[in-house]
């Protein structure tokens, strides 16, 4: 058994050919490659990658004809990947961590330096830091598919309203009140 | 068995031969017709499966609870909890009859023993800190950081230590 394991395994590049042989007038060749180490899964070569020696052979014998991979466009049909066309959210992310890494840096000085100006800044970035938050809370929780198509809608708008109104009361409080870290440390002296 | 299919299939001329015997041996009149593709759906996979009313795998009751989810939902959970905090303070002073340093003194007033107020500033401030240290976590993640298995348990016990530590500092304050 282990014997004609091996004989297949040795002559897997000729099966190879054959089936192809078989049913179509084609060869399916990779270039460099046939007559070379036999690659198998834990191979590090990527099929898709632009070099010299990876233009896959799709002739017939009587044609000499190459085609580049490398310019060849990946497609979808699948539901989600319909659905994300159009829309990137790479910038949206990138600004969602640059946000946080900021937070981590203001969110101490605003304690150790109180001041209206730090108090604002840091009530602007954590108004937008928690709303991102909720917003991925909302998102996650309140599916269409279990709430139906208007709720998630109108869960996502509160969620606006919500920032939108804290941001305002924060505003207040640092204006009009005792102001932001001024008003935790009153309670934290307790 | 085995060698005999593996010389079998080596001989390239018994191959095809075996083959074109096969196309060959029974003739059928056999019609192709050409149609437009079917448009692709759109239908979601949980939506499919709601339509075909499958019934649905158990997830969090069976999940056996791991310091990898934990972590994480303790994560988000401290999220919603300093929002709360900030929504009293923010939404709190949008209301008419909320004075905080009035409120500040009422609850001093109180009197209450050290150990309540020392372990409900703990309560408080637990959030906060967790939430600051794994966000530094999280952060380094998205560097591509500390990604394996061992690395993201390493990390979290890290992160449960220094969020008590910081805890226990900032209860001082």
């Amino acid at each position: 058994m282990v014997m004609a394991l091996h004989c297949i395994v040795r002559n897997f590049p000729k099966y190879a050919q054959l089936s192809s042989k078989c049913f179509s007038g084609y060869t399916l060749t990779r270039t460099a490659s046939v007559l070379g180490p036999l690659r198998l899964h834990n191979s590090k070569v990527d099929p898709w990658a632009a070099s010299s020696n990876t233009a896959l052979n799709l002739s017939p014998t009587y044609l000499n004809k190459t085609i580049d991979l490398s310019q060849v466009k990946a497609f979808s049909v699948t539901s989600s990947k319909l659905s994300a066309a159009g829309h990137d959210h790479t910038k949206l992310w990138s600004a969602e961590r640059i946000l946080s890494a900021a937070l981590l840096g203001i969110a101490p000085a605003a304690f150790l330096y109180p001041s209206a100006a730090l108090d604002t800044l840091l009530a602007v970035t954590f108004v937008m830091h928690n709303h991102w938050g909720i917003e991925a809370i909302v998102v996650d929780y309140v599916r269409p598919i279990i709430f139906g198509n208007a709720i998630p809608k109108i869960a996502l708008g509160l969620t606006y309203g919500f920032s939108i109104a804290m941001l305002v009361g924060l505003f207040y409080l640092i204006f009009n009140g005792s102001g932001l870290v001024n008003t935790i440390q009153l309670f934290w002296k307790i | 068995m085995a060698l005999f299919i593996g010389r079998f299939a080596a001989n390239k001329h018994l191959v095809s031969c075996y083959f074109r015997g096969l196309y060959t041996s029974s003739l059928r009149t056999v019609s192709i017709k050409a149609a437009p593709a079917p448009p692709p759906s759109t239908e979601t996979f949980d939506e499919k499966n709601a339509r075909l009313k499958r019934p649905q795998s158990p997830h969090l009751t069976i999940y056996k609870p791991q310091l990898t989810s934990m972590l994480s939902i303790t994560h988000r959970m401290t999220g919603m909890a300093l929002c709360g905090y900030m929504t009293v303070l923010g939404l709190g002073s949008l209301t008419p009859f909320v004075d905080f340093p009035f409120l500040a003194e009422s609850i001093a007033n109180l009197h209450l023993p050290g150990a309540v107020l020392y372990s409900g500033k703990a309560m408080i401030a637990f959030p906060a800190a967790y939430h600051f240290i794994n966000g530094i976590r999280h952060l380094l993640w998205d560097t591509g950081r500390f990604l394996t298995i061992k690395h993201v348990y390493t990390t979290g016990y890290i992160t449960l230590g220094i969020s008590l530590l910081f805890t226990a500092w900032l209860v001082t304050l």
